[in-house]
């Protein structure tokens, strides 16, 4: 740029922008990983970045502690906070294990007392933190708890009852106490601010004459997310009343309609031509569903994955719906159903097929490997898949990841664990060798099946790009774990079960645990020496040992590391023993 | 006599007085009957790891005549994890009684509880169970009553033997149980499926259900796993005979005999029940709403859907304490 004389600058002061303009260039930039970027250049811009800084999200809420967080970004008004192990969803972590948010709240109410919103996942929240919640943040408009425990539908009520500006109650598969649905009533009659509403985890009825006030009282309602004793007359008079939705989660689909009831439902679905994501619809019948169809002309998400349709009536459904992105099922609609999906959805970019029962093995409709490539086949854009079958080749996998290459997210839950190819009775190391090798964009993998060490030197060195790894029943020895920690660079989760990697295998990852938030392991061979021995040498590390009842002392049954900056944690119960380097 | 080793006390209410023959070490699943030879003599690695863990397994291991678990499936598993999941024949394991009608009562009501206990070698872990429909109680069975023909558990352990040389120290769970937290669903997830299901099944109405179905199970004593069948396939006894046999024919041993007698009303006929399933020697009951084992064909066959709740194909031995309760003519035909 020229400059002419009269214009120039001083030297010095032209590598200085006023820290209010700094702030201000900077609140444009949204995303944390930038945000970290950022802060990361100078100490100038590490000030203006955290007095700017309006949302932080915490992966790991033992990552860092409460207070070091509110020092650091004065002015945050969201946070996102996760806790527990993702494990935990599936009953291996004990109930008491920590993650609750009181602390945090404390702090927050004496530091950052504008807090606006706060999403949590996999922390133990309490009807008294509800209700502190509720009470010391004037400002508190959103609110999501997913996976959460610890509360009841009484803490939801406190939040009802003085949240007078909230915009967003998102409660999603919580474990939690479900007293009544008297909470929906403690919203005040003048109350109307409301934009997202989710309730489809809760199970006791709330009053459909309250609903309805509420909902034609918010006319910015964007996102009703009904439970499953909504019944369809009441849906029916939701819909008239809130057309400008976008989320739609309906409530139970099994009601037995009169012709001119559905009708007017059909009617009614008509109207909501702004829907772009449909869900619930628990128990439906094929003829409840058809009512549906008006209104998925502009749909991008299907959750399909409460109800267990059969392939015709999926199929269809499927050709109302063109610009589908993302669906989810259950596997109740079997290969053909996927058929349909890959003869009717080209835009698909996201699939997860869910098992119906999955406990018992001889359902008779289930999905095979010739559903995935059926809707590889027809789905050139897919990048996510979620996929629980009982068998599985690797022919077939290589040819779904040779039709779509561009996957970020691929997870094949095999359910048997331990199962081969079921054609060739070979492991199959080499499908998720296709994966690795052919998706260099893959950022999470979840694998299963008869898996030895072959499977681990793919990823390590095929997989480049992965952040996170689930593993289950696989591998044959140290090894297995050994290519993943020296291959994956960019790994940040790694999660493992079942699986015959040691202390040398868990050792062989020291000089990567730092750049992960953080590591599983149980039911494998980790002792609790060679838990000591890592949290020896890598003191900011937290290295956690979950013992289980009748064990051996020095098994380590489930093992958890993961990096922080608060030291080793104190809230730890006693079936928790934390090691540290001190 | 003396310098022979002594036979081990079987106690069967409190354990073993003394540890019994090691089980044969299939990778997969310790087989159940330590106490037939032909069972113990197979391989004896890693006994004394086992040895605690066999010992509760043999607690409630032998049942009395009349009760028993389907056998584990082992034909699609790869032998080294041969986990044959979920704990179908487990969880009539927690219940040793005899007769037909108490052993499958109790499972039935456990048709949402699935019970069982891993074993893992490698990590010599006791993994814990959860009932299906809810949280993981994490309370161990120790035991996993299993009873097998002789020849059918020499039949599995020779394959697991043999193909769980691979050299894969595969690390799957031992036995056919039921593992905590596999598959990954996560609780909530189950929970809503988990009534869906069984609203499905226990439910003995037909035709109320959301997709008009309505599956039962079918067991066949002596295969390795159980089937399911939507009984509003069907229209007749006839016609669930017949596609019970197609079902099974790869289990049964016999060439069908049926003898296409029709009976009256489309009930059938001794002939018929006799020959259902592939040859005279197999029996097929059902368990009513009340929890009674009744045999298949004496009810008109609308009722019958209504108020099935599972289906059983015994063999004919089995079945004569059953079929002593109904008419005496049956009698002579059945016994085997």
């Amino acid at each position: 740029m020229d400059l002419t004389p009269k214009q120039s600058i001083p030297a010095a002061e032209s590598t200085r922008f006023p820290d209010e303009v700094l702030e201000r260039v900077l609140t444009l930039l949204k995303s944390p990983k930038d945000r970290n970027a950022v802060s990361l250049v100078c100490k100038d811009w590490y000030t203006a970045d955290s007095w700017s800084r309006r949302h932080v999200f915490i992966g790991n809420c033992y990552s860092v502690s409460p207070e070091i967080v509110a020092r650091r970004f004065p002015r945050i008004r969201s946070v996102t906070l996760k806790g527990k192990p993702r494990f935990s969803d599936f009953n291996l972590v004990p109930d008491n294990w920590g993650a609750d948010v009181q602390s945090w709240l404390l702090v927050f109410a004496s530091g950052s007392p504008f807090l606006e919103e706060l999403r949590l996942k996999r922390m133990r929240v309490t009807d008294e933190s509800l209700e502190f919640l509720a009470l010391n943040f004037p400002n508190f408009r959103a609110l999501s708890l997913l996976s959460c425990d610890g509360f009841s539908t009484s803490g939801l009520a406190t939040v009802a009852t003085h949240c007078k500006n909230l915009i967003e109650l998102d409660i999603q598969e919580n474990g939690i106490e479900d007293l009544s649905g008297e909470w929906l009533s403690c919203f005040p009659d003048n109350f109307s601010t409301l934009e997202v509403l989710n309730f489809s985890n809760l199970i006791t009825d709330v009053n459909p004459g309250v609903l309805e006030r509420l909902v034609s009282r918010c006319r910015s309602l964007k996102v009703l997310k009904l439970n499953r004793s909504s019944s369809l007359d009441c849906l029916h008079r939701l819909l008239t009343s809130a057309p400008q939705l976008t989320e739609l989660g309906a409530g139970s689909f099994s009601q037995e309609l009169t012709p001119q009831q559905h009708a007017e439902l059909k009617h009614a679905f008509g109207f909501c031509k702004n829907l772009t994501v449909l869900s619930g619809f628990w128990d439906a019948t094929a003829l409840n569903l058809s009512a549906v169809y008006p209104a998925c002309s502009g749909l991008s998400f299907l959750n399909l994955s409460y109800t267990a349709l059969q392939s015709q009536e999926l199929a269809s459904l499927l050709p109302h719906c063109p610009c589908l992105r993302r669906l989810w099922v259950l596997d109740s609609v079997g290969d053909r159903g996927l058929e349909a999906v890959g003869a009717n959805c080209p835009s698909l970019e996201e699939i997860r097929v869910f098992p119906t029962d999955p406990f018992d093995e001889d359902m008779l409709h289930t999905v095979t490997e010739s559903g995935i490539v059926a809707v590889s086949q027809g789905c050139p854009k897919l990048h996510y898949i979620l996929y629980f079958c009982r068998q599985m080749t690797n022919a077939a996998v290589a040819t779904v990841v040779r039709n779509c290459p561009d996957f970020t997210h691929f997870r094949l839950c095999i359910m048997n664990p331990g199962q081969p190819d079921h054609t060739t009775n070979q492991p199959m190391d080499e499908a998720f060798g296709a994966v690795v090798k052919t998706c260099k964009k893959l950022k999470r993998l979840s694998i299963s099946g008869l898996l030895t060490d072959l499977t681990f030197k793919y990823i390590g060195e095929y997989a480049k790009n992965l952040e996170a790894l689930s593993v289950a029943f696989a591998g044959s020895s140290d090894l297995g774990m050994q290519y993943v920690m020296e291959g994956c660079s960019k790994l940040k989760k790694l999660e493992i079960r079942d699986c015959p990697f040691g202390n040398a295998a868990l050792l062989s990852g020291l000089e990567r645990y730092e750049s992960m938030r953080s590591l599983w392991m149980s039911a494998c061979n980790v002792t609790v020496d060679g838990c000591k021995a890592l949290a020896r040498q890598m003191p900011r590390l937290n290295v956690e040992v979950m013992k289980e009842e009748g064990s051996d002392d020095c098994k380590a049954d489930k093992v958890y590391v993961y990096r922080t900056v608060a030291g080793p944690r104190r809230d730890a119960p006693p079936s928790v023993l934390t090691f540290s380097s001190l | 006599m003396s310098s022979a080793p002594p036979l081990p006390e079987h106690d069967y209410i409190g354990g073993l007085s003394s540890p019994p023959p090691p089980p044969p070490l299939m990778e997969p699943a310790p087989a159940k009957l330590a106490a037939s030879p032909s069972s113990s003599s197979s391989s004896s690695e890693g006994d004394d790891d086992r040895r605690s863990n066999s010992i509760k397994e043999t607690e409630l291991r032998l049942g009395l005549p009349g009760s028993q678990s389907p056998e584990r499936k082992h034909q699609f598993q790869s032998p080294s994890s041969g986990l044959s999941l979920f704990g179908k024949d487990i969880k009539d394991a927690t219940n040793l009684v005899s007769g037909a009608k108490r052993g499958f009562s109790d499972a039935m009501n456990g048709s949402s509880e699935r019970w069982g206990f891993s074993v893992c070698e490698k990590k010599s872990e006791a993994v814990d169970l959860g009932k299906r429909s809810g949280p993981a109680l994490n309370s161990c069975v120790s035991g996993s009553m299993r009873k097998k023909d002789g020849c059918v558990g020499g039949q599995e352990k020779g394959e697991y033997q043999a193909s769980g040389m691979n050299g894969h120290s595969s690390s799957a769970p031992a036995s056919k149980t039921q593992v905590v937290g596999w598959p990954p669903i996560s609780s909530s997830r189950k929970n809503t499926m988990a009534s869906n299901s069984a609203k499905n099944n226990e439910e003995g109405e037909g035709g109320k259900l959301g997709f008009g179905c309505l599956y039962v199970k079918v067991s066949l004593d002596g295969a390795p796993y159980l089937r399911k069948v939507d009984l509003k396939t069907y229209t007749n006894y006839k016609g669930l005979s017949s596609g019970l046999e197609k079902m099974f024919c790869s289990f049964t041993f016999g060439k069908s005999t049926s003898n296409e007698s029709p009976g009256q009303d489309g009930l059938m006929s001794e002939g018929q029940s006799r020959d259902l399933v592939n040859g005279s020697e197999y029996v097929l009951t059902y368990e009513d709403k009340d929890g009674d084992w009744m045999l298949v064909g004496d009810v008109p066959w609308e009722m019958f859907t209504e108020t099935c709740r599972r289906l059983r194909i015994m063999k004919g031995s089995d079945a004569i304490g059953l079929v002593d309760a109904v008419a005496a003519p049956r009698e002579t035909e059945k016994c085997m």
